[in-house]
């Protein structure tokens, strides 16, 4: 048998990694602003391994400011505590946040230029125009 | 492991060092491997996997009876096939105007085709399937003998399959249908090796993930052995961020448990294709997929965000061409550079072998080649790169090229 799974949307953990500075005249672009106008919470399997692994590769404030921002945040924790590999109710929260949290519809926004990066579909377009590179 | 092979055969009996330079004493001493005592317990083990329930060992009566039956049900088949050959007609005349209207791609034109002569093979067999009314039971066994061959003979691999299958069909009174058969009996010639074998799956494996092709798609074989070669463990970001249709992240997502697979493209056609494709996952997937839309020549990513990189550089021959490919090949082999950690792996796909070692050189310390794997794909030699990112940044290299340069 054949499930198809709900839709792919972009996720909070592929925005931590997203930057402008590709952009001429954008000395950081990071981390890209959000606006939201359709999100999605979905259900994945938690692998602890897995987000345990993932969370020394993200920058953490960045990740709790773009939850935030679109109000999902919960109670995810501003600061990175230690020994977090054994704490499985926090990593449920961070594998919430990371994985479950999609953006289907909205903008990511440059914060040194302003310039606004369209999500659609759950893709977001990068492309710059000419006169940006 | 299973997951990097396409086809799996049961073998029945093999010989070595057979003559076949000779044509008379070729062929008969390929017909003795037939000659195997054990096909009873061959046909059962098939049957457990194909889930078979017709008759196998058919006697004479039983098999003209059938053959009878084929013969008509082939004749429904033909007559149903030219009425909806008529309708296809006037519909193709109709989509024809509105792809020259819509400025008509070149690659939906021909992806298109794929699928449609996939979705035609699918629909003769369902015609075929619907118009036989008999019983799972009632039904003999049909059968095709398909030769492999490669090395100097003096027989040819029709020729072989020929008489091996008139062979197997006077002794098990099988009936011989090189379309819509039950058994596969595959014979293998390798110079002097030669080997019976029986097909355990109807399809090659590696059509499982992808539903809309593209110009250049990769099998899913392919993609899961090039994975392979960059050692991915749990909690790593794969990229590819010249993903075409998606093939070697959505096989990531499938197989490899734990890891982040990003993928991304500049062509808006390849983006449409990677998300249907991506939205066509089945459930029981192991890891994650995100697609975005972006220039590899000027990543919208994060400094060593990256742990791994899979991707099938444009070749020369389907898409691009040999001029864009020096300067693409430069400019993405320098930007993945800044994206991978220090120590990552890339694995890069190209069969412009002389162009990507070329830039690899010209990095510097930024990349050493780990291994080289050739690849059969379609008649094209392709070259698959696994490459280690230096420990240095991407400024101390740089750096230390400009120096280099100067000093010339």
């Amino acid at each position: 048998m054949v499930f198809r799974c709900a839709v792919h949307n972009m996720k909070l953990l592929t925005h931590n990694m997203l930057t402008s500075k590709c952009m001429k005249g954008v000395t950081v672009g990071y981390p890209l602003g959000i606006v939201a106008k359709d999100i999605k919470v979905s259900e994945t399997e938690f692998n602890s391994e897995f987000v345990s692994r993932i969370i020394p590769k993200l920058d953490w404030n960045a990740l709790w400011k773009a939850a935030d921002s679109i109000g999902h945040s919960g109670d995810l924790p501003q600061q990175l505590m230690e020994d977090y590999e054994n704490n499985e109710e926090f990593l449920k929260k961070v594998h919430h946040v990371l994985l479950e949290v999609e953006i289907i519809n909205g903008e990511l926004v440059c914060p040194e230029s302003g310039r606004k990066f369209p999500i659609s579909q759950g893709i977001p377009n990068m492309l710059l125009n000419e006169d940006e590179l | 492991m299973l997951r990097s092979i396409d086809h799996l055969y049961l073998i029945v009996s093999t010989g070595k060092d057979i003559n076949l330079q000779e044509k008379d004493s070729a062929l008969s001493s390929v017909e003795k491997l037939i000659e195997f005592p054990n096909w009873n317990k061959v046909i059962d083990i098939w049957r457990s996997v194909s889930k078979f329930k017709g008759k196998c060992f058919p006697s004479k009566e039983e098999y003209l009876e059938a053959s009878l039956k084929e013969t008509s049900l082939k004749q429904i088949v033909q007559d149903l096939w030219k009425e909806r050959e008529v309708i296809e007609v006037t519909e193709k005349q109709h989509v024809d105007k509105e792809s020259t209207v819509c400025g008509g791609h070149k690659f939906k034109d021909k992806r298109n085709e794929l699928k449609q002569s996939i979705m035609r093979k699918i629909d003769r067999k369902s015609m075929y399937r619907n118009s036989d009314q008999r019983l799972e039971e009632d039904k003999v066994l049909k059968f095709r003998m398909t030769c492999y061959r490669s090395g100097n003979h003096c027989v040819t691999s029709q020729e072989v399959a020929c008489s091996l299958g008139g062979k197997l069909q006077e002794k098990f009174n099988w009936i011989v249908d090189l379309v819509n058969h039950d058994l596969e009996v595959v014979t293998n010639i390798r110079e002097d090796l030669v080997y019976l074998g029986i097909s355990l799956t109807p399809d090659s494996l590696h059509r499982r993930n992808i539903i809309n092709f593209g110009p250049t798609t990769l099998r899913a074989t392919v993609c899961y052995n090039l994975l392979r070669l960059a050692s991915p463990n749990p909690g790593d970001i794969i990229l590819d961020p010249l993903c075409g249709g998606g093939s070697i992240p959505v096989e990531g997502a499938m197989a490899l448990p734990g890891c982040y697979n990003m993928a991304g493209d500049i062509h808006p056609m390849a983006i449409s294709r990677a998300f249907e494709n991506i939205q066509n996952m089945r459930c029981e997937r192991k890891g994650y997929i995100d697609l975005s839309h972006w220039d590899v020549t000027n990543l919208p990513l994060r400094n060593a965000c990256v742990d791994i990189i899979v991707t099938d550089l444009p070749f020369g021959k389907r898409s691009g061409s040999k001029q864009n490919n020096q300067n693409l090949y430069q400019k993405a082999m320098l930007e993945i550079g800044r994206c991978i950690v220090p120590s990552g792996r890339a694995v890069c796909l190209t069969w412009d072998r002389a162009n990507l070692t070329r830039t690899i050189r010209a990095y510097g310390s930024l990349w050493s080649i780990v291994r080289i794997a050739t690849i059969n794909l379609g008649g094209l030699q392709a070259t698959a790169y696994v490459l280690k990112r230096g420990l240095e940044s991407l400024d101390t290299i740089l750096e230390k090229l400009q120096k280099r340069k100067r000093r010339k």
